[in-house]
Protein backbone atom coordinates (compact mmCIF):
# COMPACT_ATOMS: atom_id res chain seq x y z
CA UNK A 1 0.00 0.00 0.00
CA UNK A 2 2.50 2.12 1.25
CA UNK A 3 5.70 3.50 -1.49
CA UNK A 4 8.33 5.39 0.24
CA UNK A 5 10.70 7.41 -1.84
CA UNK A 6 13.60 8.47 0.68
CA UNK A 7 15.72 10.61 -0.18
CA UNK A 8 19.12 9.87 1.01
CA UNK A 9 21.86 12.40 0.14
CA UNK A 10 22.86 14.02 3.10
CA UNK A 11 21.13 11.98 5.50
CA UNK A 12 22.45 9.61 8.26
CA UNK A 13 22.21 5.94 7.57
CA UNK A 14 21.26 5.75 11.09
CA UNK A 15 18.41 8.43 10.83
CA UNK A 16 17.34 6.69 7.30
CA UNK A 17 16.97 3.48 9.52
CA UNK A 18 15.30 4.94 12.31
CA UNK A 19 12.43 6.27 10.00
CA UNK A 20 12.07 2.30 8.73
CA UNK A 21 12.25 1.15 12.19
CA UNK A 22 8.94 3.50 13.20
CA UNK A 23 7.09 2.55 9.85
CA UNK A 24 8.26 -0.97 10.47
CA UNK A 25 6.42 -0.52 14.56
CA UNK A 26 3.34 1.34 13.82
CA UNK A 27 2.52 -1.42 10.94
CA UNK A 28 2.82 1.16 7.94
CA UNK A 29 6.08 -0.95 6.22
CA UNK A 30 6.55 -0.77 2.26
CA UNK A 31 8.41 -0.60 -0.22
CA UNK A 32 11.22 1.89 0.35
CA UNK A 33 13.43 3.15 -2.21
CA UNK A 34 15.95 5.92 -2.90
CA UNK A 35 17.09 8.03 -5.97
CA UNK A 36 20.42 7.74 -7.87
CA UNK A 37 22.44 8.67 -10.84
CA UNK A 38 20.27 5.83 -12.44
CA UNK A 39 16.79 6.06 -11.14
CA UNK A 40 15.28 9.80 -10.70
CA UNK A 41 12.86 10.74 -8.07
CA UNK A 42 10.43 11.49 -11.06
CA UNK A 43 11.04 7.79 -12.31
CA UNK A 44 11.11 6.11 -8.89
CA UNK A 45 7.38 7.52 -8.04
CA UNK A 46 6.43 7.21 -11.82
CA UNK A 47 7.31 3.33 -11.29
CA UNK A 48 5.42 3.61 -7.78
CA UNK A 49 2.11 4.83 -9.39
CA UNK A 50 2.67 1.61 -12.45
CA UNK A 51 2.79 -0.59 -9.37
CA UNK A 52 -0.38 0.24 -8.52
CA UNK A 53 0.59 1.76 -4.74
CA UNK A 54 -1.87 3.68 -2.96
CA UNK A 55 0.35 5.79 -1.66
CA UNK A 56 3.66 7.51 -2.71
CA UNK A 57 5.51 8.74 0.39
CA UNK A 58 8.33 11.43 -0.23
CA UNK A 59 10.45 11.74 3.10
CA UNK A 60 13.18 14.14 2.19
CA UNK A 61 13.49 18.09 1.56
CA UNK A 62 10.55 19.83 -0.33
CA UNK A 63 12.71 19.37 -3.09
CA UNK A 64 11.80 15.52 -3.88
CA UNK A 65 8.35 16.56 -2.62
CA UNK A 66 8.01 19.11 -5.68
CA UNK A 67 9.28 16.16 -7.93
CA UNK A 68 7.18 13.89 -6.69
CA UNK A 69 3.96 15.98 -7.06
CA UNK A 70 5.01 16.80 -10.09
CA UNK A 71 5.11 12.73 -10.87
CA UNK A 72 1.53 12.54 -9.31
CA UNK A 73 0.00 15.51 -11.08
CA UNK A 74 1.54 14.35 -14.46
CA UNK A 75 0.76 10.59 -14.12
CA UNK A 76 -2.07 9.50 -12.30
CA UNK A 77 -4.54 11.71 -13.13
CA UNK A 78 -6.91 8.89 -13.60
CA UNK A 79 -5.73 7.20 -10.89
CA UNK A 80 -6.40 7.63 -7.27
CA UNK A 81 -3.12 7.83 -5.72
CA UNK A 82 -1.85 9.82 -2.37
CA UNK A 83 0.86 12.10 -1.31
CA UNK A 84 2.68 11.53 2.07
CA UNK A 85 5.39 13.31 3.27
CA UNK A 86 7.58 12.71 6.03
CA UNK A 87 9.23 16.56 5.85
CA UNK A 88 13.13 16.51 7.07
CA UNK A 89 12.46 20.05 8.20
CA UNK A 90 9.59 20.59 10.93
CA UNK A 91 9.91 24.19 10.66
CA UNK A 92 9.37 24.44 6.93
CA UNK A 93 5.93 25.48 5.77
CA UNK A 94 5.35 22.18 4.11
CA UNK A 95 5.63 20.37 7.93
CA UNK A 96 3.60 23.75 9.24
CA UNK A 97 0.83 22.99 6.48
CA UNK A 98 0.69 19.10 6.98
CA UNK A 99 0.37 20.01 10.74
CA UNK A 100 3.57 17.65 11.72
CA UNK A 101 5.58 19.01 14.81
CA UNK A 102 8.21 15.54 14.42
CA UNK A 103 9.16 12.30 12.52
CA UNK A 104 7.18 10.18 14.80
CA UNK A 105 4.07 13.03 14.13
CA UNK A 106 4.54 12.77 10.51
CA UNK A 107 4.52 8.97 11.02
CA UNK A 108 1.36 8.53 12.77
CA UNK A 109 -0.73 11.08 10.36
CA UNK A 110 0.51 8.70 7.22
CA UNK A 111 -1.02 5.76 9.54
CA UNK A 112 -4.10 7.52 10.77
CA UNK A 113 -4.32 8.77 6.55
CA UNK A 114 -6.37 11.72 7.06
CA UNK A 115 -6.94 12.85 3.03
CA UNK A 116 -6.91 16.09 2.25
CA UNK A 117 -7.33 17.36 -1.31
CA UNK A 118 -4.96 20.62 -2.17
CA UNK A 119 -4.49 23.10 -4.63
CA UNK A 120 -0.99 22.39 -6.50
CA UNK A 121 0.93 25.73 -8.59
CA UNK A 122 1.80 24.45 -12.31
CA UNK A 123 5.13 26.06 -13.52
CA UNK A 124 5.09 25.50 -17.02
CA UNK A 125 5.30 23.77 -19.27
CA UNK A 126 4.86 20.36 -16.31
CA UNK A 127 6.59 21.42 -13.03
CA UNK A 128 4.45 21.89 -9.61
CA UNK A 129 5.10 22.86 -6.27
CA UNK A 130 3.42 22.87 -2.75
CA UNK A 131 5.02 25.34 -0.58
CA UNK A 132 6.37 28.32 -2.41
CA UNK A 133 8.64 29.49 -4.95
CA UNK A 134 10.36 32.85 -5.70
CA UNK A 135 12.60 34.92 -7.81
CA UNK A 136 15.08 37.18 -6.62
CA UNK A 137 17.87 39.58 -7.77
CA UNK A 138 20.88 40.73 -6.38
CA UNK A 139 20.41 44.52 -8.51
CA UNK A 140 17.41 46.83 -9.23
CA UNK A 141 15.66 44.58 -11.66
CA UNK A 142 11.41 45.38 -12.89
CA UNK A 143 9.19 42.60 -14.15
CA UNK A 144 6.19 42.75 -16.36
CA UNK A 145 3.52 40.65 -14.71
CA UNK A 146 0.24 39.84 -16.39
CA UNK A 147 -2.91 38.29 -14.73
CA UNK A 148 -5.66 37.83 -17.41
CA UNK A 149 -5.41 40.57 -19.54
CA UNK A 150 -4.23 43.01 -17.21
CA UNK A 151 -0.55 43.94 -17.08
CA UNK A 152 1.50 45.42 -14.36
CA UNK A 153 5.48 46.99 -14.08
CA UNK A 154 7.32 45.60 -11.02
CA UNK A 155 10.32 46.84 -9.30
CA UNK A 156 11.40 44.22 -7.09
CA UNK A 157 13.52 41.88 -5.25
CA UNK A 158 11.68 39.38 -4.82
CA UNK A 159 8.56 37.86 -5.94
CA UNK A 160 7.11 34.96 -3.99
CA UNK A 161 4.47 32.50 -5.24
CA UNK A 162 2.64 30.40 -2.88
CA UNK A 163 -0.52 28.25 -2.42
CA UNK A 164 -3.25 29.28 -4.39
CA UNK A 165 -1.19 31.40 -6.33
CA UNK A 166 -1.01 34.36 -3.77
CA UNK A 167 1.86 36.57 -5.60
CA UNK A 168 3.67 38.86 -2.87
CA UNK A 169 6.08 41.60 -4.38
CA UNK A 170 8.63 43.23 -2.53
CA UNK A 171 10.17 46.07 -3.90
CA UNK A 172 13.82 46.64 -4.30
CA UNK A 173 12.96 50.06 -2.63
CA UNK A 174 11.93 48.41 0.65
CA UNK A 175 14.97 46.65 0.92
CA UNK A 176 16.99 49.97 0.74
CA UNK A 177 14.87 51.23 3.27
CA UNK A 178 15.54 48.45 5.77
CA UNK A 179 18.89 49.56 5.62
CA UNK A 180 16.94 53.08 6.42
CA UNK A 181 14.99 51.62 9.18
CA UNK A 182 18.00 49.93 10.44
CA UNK A 183 19.80 53.28 11.06
CA UNK A 184 17.13 54.70 11.72
CA UNK A 185 17.16 52.47 14.63
CA UNK A 186 20.31 52.80 15.33
CA UNK A 187 19.83 56.69 15.85
CA UNK A 188 17.14 56.29 17.67
CA UNK A 189 14.90 58.07 14.86
CA UNK A 190 10.84 57.49 14.95
CA UNK A 191 9.96 57.04 11.83
CA UNK A 192 6.78 55.43 10.22
CA UNK A 193 6.71 52.08 9.98
CA UNK A 194 4.05 51.29 7.48
CA UNK A 195 4.91 49.30 3.90
CA UNK A 196 3.95 51.07 0.94
CA UNK A 197 6.75 49.38 -1.36
CA UNK A 198 5.03 45.59 -1.12
CA UNK A 199 2.29 44.05 -3.35
CA UNK A 200 -0.16 41.20 -2.74
CA UNK A 201 -2.45 39.45 -5.43
CA UNK A 202 -4.01 36.70 -6.41
CA UNK A 203 -5.10 34.91 -9.48
CA UNK A 204 -5.37 31.48 -11.21
CA UNK A 205 -2.89 32.35 -13.44
CA UNK A 206 0.18 34.73 -14.19
CA UNK A 207 2.63 35.68 -16.82
CA UNK A 208 6.57 37.06 -15.90
CA UNK A 209 8.45 38.60 -18.67
CA UNK A 210 11.79 40.11 -17.73
CA UNK A 211 12.91 43.08 -20.07
CA UNK A 212 16.42 42.90 -18.62
CA UNK A 213 17.65 39.08 -18.95
CA UNK A 214 16.35 36.19 -17.96
CA UNK A 215 15.10 35.43 -14.55
CA UNK A 216 14.76 31.99 -12.52
CA UNK A 217 12.01 30.82 -10.54
CA UNK A 218 13.45 28.45 -7.69
CA UNK A 219 11.81 26.39 -5.69
CA UNK A 220 13.87 25.26 -2.73
CA UNK A 221 17.03 25.95 -4.06
CA UNK A 222 16.46 24.18 -7.62
CA UNK A 223 15.46 25.84 -10.91
CA UNK A 224 11.98 25.28 -11.85
CA UNK A 225 11.48 28.07 -15.04
CA UNK A 226 13.28 30.84 -15.97
CA UNK A 227 11.55 33.77 -17.62
CA UNK A 228 8.63 34.04 -19.59
CA UNK A 229 7.17 31.82 -16.14
CA UNK A 230 3.62 31.25 -16.80
CA UNK A 231 2.54 30.17 -13.59
CA UNK A 232 -1.40 28.35 -12.64
CA UNK A 233 -3.16 27.27 -9.87
CA UNK A 234 -4.48 24.22 -10.04
CA UNK A 235 -7.27 23.53 -7.55
CA UNK A 236 -7.77 20.45 -5.62
CA UNK A 237 -4.89 18.70 -7.55
CA UNK A 238 -3.88 16.11 -5.19
CA UNK A 239 -4.73 14.12 -2.29
CA UNK A 240 -1.91 14.42 0.48
CA UNK A 241 -2.19 13.11 3.92
CA UNK A 242 -2.44 15.19 7.10
CA UNK A 243 -2.33 14.99 10.78
CA UNK A 244 -5.68 13.72 11.61
CA UNK A 245 -6.28 16.85 14.03
CA UNK A 246 -5.23 19.55 11.38
CA UNK A 247 -8.18 21.75 10.68
CA UNK A 248 -9.27 20.94 7.12
CA UNK A 249 -11.93 22.58 4.74
CA UNK A 250 -11.62 20.05 2.37
CA UNK A 251 -11.68 17.07 3.65
CA UNK A 252 -12.07 14.29 1.08
CA UNK A 253 -12.04 10.48 3.86
CA UNK B 1 -6.25 38.44 -0.27
CA UNK B 2 -8.05 38.05 -3.36
CA UNK B 3 -8.02 39.55 -6.53
CA UNK B 4 -9.08 38.60 -10.44
CA UNK B 5 -7.46 40.69 -13.16
CA UNK B 6 -10.25 40.89 -16.42
CA UNK B 7 -13.90 40.75 -16.87
CA UNK B 8 -14.39 37.35 -15.15
CA UNK B 9 -15.22 38.82 -11.83
CA UNK B 10 -15.46 34.99 -9.61
CA UNK B 11 -15.04 35.92 -6.37
CA UNK B 12 -11.57 34.87 -4.26
CA UNK B 13 -11.31 34.72 -0.58
CA UNK B 14 -8.47 36.33 1.11
CA UNK B 15 -7.44 39.32 2.83
CA UNK B 16 -6.86 41.83 0.24
CA UNK B 17 -5.00 42.58 -2.72
CA UNK B 18 -2.47 45.40 -2.17
CA UNK B 19 -0.49 47.54 -4.95
CA UNK B 20 2.83 48.92 -4.20
CA UNK B 21 4.19 52.29 -4.61
CA UNK B 22 5.93 51.80 -7.34
CA UNK B 23 3.37 49.62 -9.30
CA UNK B 24 1.75 50.57 -12.03
CA UNK B 25 -0.91 48.35 -13.19
CA UNK B 26 -3.25 48.71 -16.42
CA UNK B 27 -6.66 46.89 -16.40
CA UNK B 28 -9.90 45.97 -14.05
CA UNK B 29 -8.82 44.97 -10.62
CA UNK B 30 -11.45 43.19 -8.46
CA UNK B 31 -10.79 41.86 -5.01
CA UNK B 32 -13.86 39.75 -3.15
CA UNK B 33 -11.95 41.76 -0.27
CA UNK B 34 -10.36 44.84 0.82
CA UNK B 35 -8.18 46.62 -2.37
CA UNK B 36 -5.35 48.94 -0.90
CA UNK B 37 -3.44 51.42 -3.82
CA UNK B 38 -0.09 53.24 -3.07
CA UNK B 39 0.96 52.93 -6.49
CA UNK B 40 -0.78 53.88 -10.19
CA UNK B 41 -4.10 52.04 -11.39
CA UNK B 42 -5.46 52.97 -15.01
CA UNK B 43 -8.88 51.06 -15.23
CA UNK B 44 -11.98 49.53 -12.98
CA UNK B 45 -11.04 48.99 -9.36
CA UNK B 46 -14.14 47.34 -7.32
CA UNK B 47 -14.03 45.58 -4.20
CA UNK B 48 -17.00 44.11 -2.25
CA UNK B 49 -15.67 45.68 1.26
CA UNK B 50 -13.24 48.14 1.07
CA UNK B 51 -10.87 50.28 -1.38
CA UNK B 52 -8.37 52.98 0.31
CA UNK B 53 -6.39 55.22 -1.96
CA UNK B 54 -3.90 55.91 0.00
CA UNK B 55 -1.96 59.49 -0.58
CA UNK B 56 1.25 58.13 -3.17
CA UNK B 57 -2.03 56.60 -5.11
CA UNK B 58 -3.15 57.68 -8.16
CA UNK B 59 -6.46 55.68 -10.01
CA UNK B 60 -7.65 56.79 -13.00
CA UNK B 61 -11.15 55.05 -13.77
CA UNK B 62 -14.17 54.22 -11.86
CA UNK B 63 -13.75 53.18 -8.41
CA UNK B 64 -16.68 50.71 -6.44
CA UNK B 65 -16.95 49.43 -2.86
CA UNK B 66 -18.79 49.47 -0.02
CA UNK B 67 -16.12 51.67 1.87
CA UNK B 68 -13.99 53.78 -0.06
CA UNK B 69 -11.50 55.80 1.74
CA UNK B 70 -9.20 58.27 -0.40
CA UNK B 71 -6.21 60.20 0.51
CA UNK B 72 -4.53 60.00 -2.93
CA UNK B 73 -5.98 61.07 -6.24
CA UNK B 74 -8.90 59.35 -8.18
CA UNK B 75 -10.03 60.09 -11.22
CA UNK B 76 -13.17 59.02 -11.92
CA UNK B 77 -16.44 57.94 -10.44
CA UNK B 78 -16.45 56.72 -7.10
CA UNK B 79 -19.56 54.64 -5.74
CA UNK B 80 -19.94 53.13 -2.15
CA UNK B 81 -22.69 51.61 -0.95
CA UNK B 82 -21.30 52.22 2.43
CA UNK B 83 -19.40 55.24 2.83
CA UNK B 84 -16.80 57.37 0.85
CA UNK B 85 -14.17 59.00 3.22
CA UNK B 86 -12.11 62.01 1.47
CA UNK B 87 -8.85 62.59 3.56
CA UNK B 88 -7.29 66.27 3.90
CA UNK B 89 -4.85 64.84 1.43
CA UNK B 90 -7.20 64.06 -1.12
CA UNK B 91 -8.38 64.88 -4.54
CA UNK B 92 -11.24 63.64 -6.21
CA UNK B 93 -12.07 64.68 -9.94
CA UNK B 94 -15.37 62.96 -10.91
CA UNK B 95 -18.84 62.32 -9.36
CA UNK B 96 -19.79 60.39 -6.58
CA UNK B 97 -22.57 58.16 -5.26
CA UNK B 98 -22.42 57.12 -1.80
CA UNK B 99 -25.18 57.55 1.26
CA UNK B 100 -22.62 58.44 3.60
CA UNK B 101 -19.80 61.28 2.38
CA UNK B 102 -17.42 62.56 4.54
CA UNK B 103 -15.08 65.64 3.20
CA UNK B 104 -12.32 66.17 5.22
CA UNK B 105 -10.84 70.18 5.10
CA UNK B 106 -8.24 70.43 2.22
CA UNK B 107 -9.76 67.51 0.41
CA UNK B 108 -10.30 68.35 -3.26
CA UNK B 109 -13.63 67.77 -4.75
CA UNK B 110 -14.59 67.72 -8.09
CA UNK B 111 -17.70 66.87 -9.71
CA UNK B 112 -21.17 65.77 -9.08
CA UNK B 113 -22.45 64.51 -5.97
CA UNK B 114 -25.38 61.87 -5.61
CA UNK B 115 -27.11 60.54 -2.91
CA UNK B 116 -29.17 57.67 -3.64
CA UNK B 117 -32.17 56.59 -1.75
CA UNK B 118 -32.08 52.87 -1.25
CA UNK B 119 -30.68 50.22 -3.87
CA UNK B 120 -32.70 51.12 -6.54
CA UNK B 121 -31.19 55.02 -6.35
CA UNK B 122 -27.69 53.24 -6.48
CA UNK B 123 -28.86 51.42 -9.37
CA UNK B 124 -30.50 54.57 -11.23
CA UNK B 125 -27.64 57.25 -10.32
CA UNK B 126 -24.67 54.40 -11.33
CA UNK B 127 -26.10 54.17 -14.70
CA UNK B 128 -25.65 57.89 -15.05
CA UNK B 129 -22.52 57.71 -13.60
CA UNK B 130 -21.15 54.80 -16.23
CA UNK B 131 -22.28 57.53 -18.92
CA UNK B 132 -20.91 60.18 -17.67
CA UNK B 133 -17.73 58.20 -17.10
CA UNK B 134 -17.42 57.41 -20.68
CA UNK B 135 -17.66 60.81 -21.68
CA UNK B 136 -15.01 61.88 -19.05
CA UNK B 137 -12.78 59.40 -20.65
CA UNK B 138 -13.58 60.81 -24.08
Amino acid sequence: MYYYIMETAGKKISDQEKIKDILGNLGIAGETVSPSPARTIEELANLGIVKGYSTIVAIGSEKIVNKVVTALINQSIDKDVALGVIPDSYNSNLAKRLGVIDLIDACQALKSRKLETIDACAVSPNKYFLTEATIETSRPNEIYMTLDSTQAGLPFHRITLKPGLVIEVEDWAKKESFFTNLLNKILKKQVDQKDIFSSFFKSDTVRFDSPKGTLSLIADGEIIAKTPIIAQNLPKALKIITKRDTISTKETV
Amino acid sequence: MAMMMGNDKKPLNGPGTVVGVNVKLVGTLYDSSEIVIHGKVEGEVSSDKMITVTETAFVKGPITAETVQIAGQANGSITATGKLELLPTGKVYGSVTTKDLTVRSGAIFIGKSNMPDGDKGFETVEKENEKETKEFEA
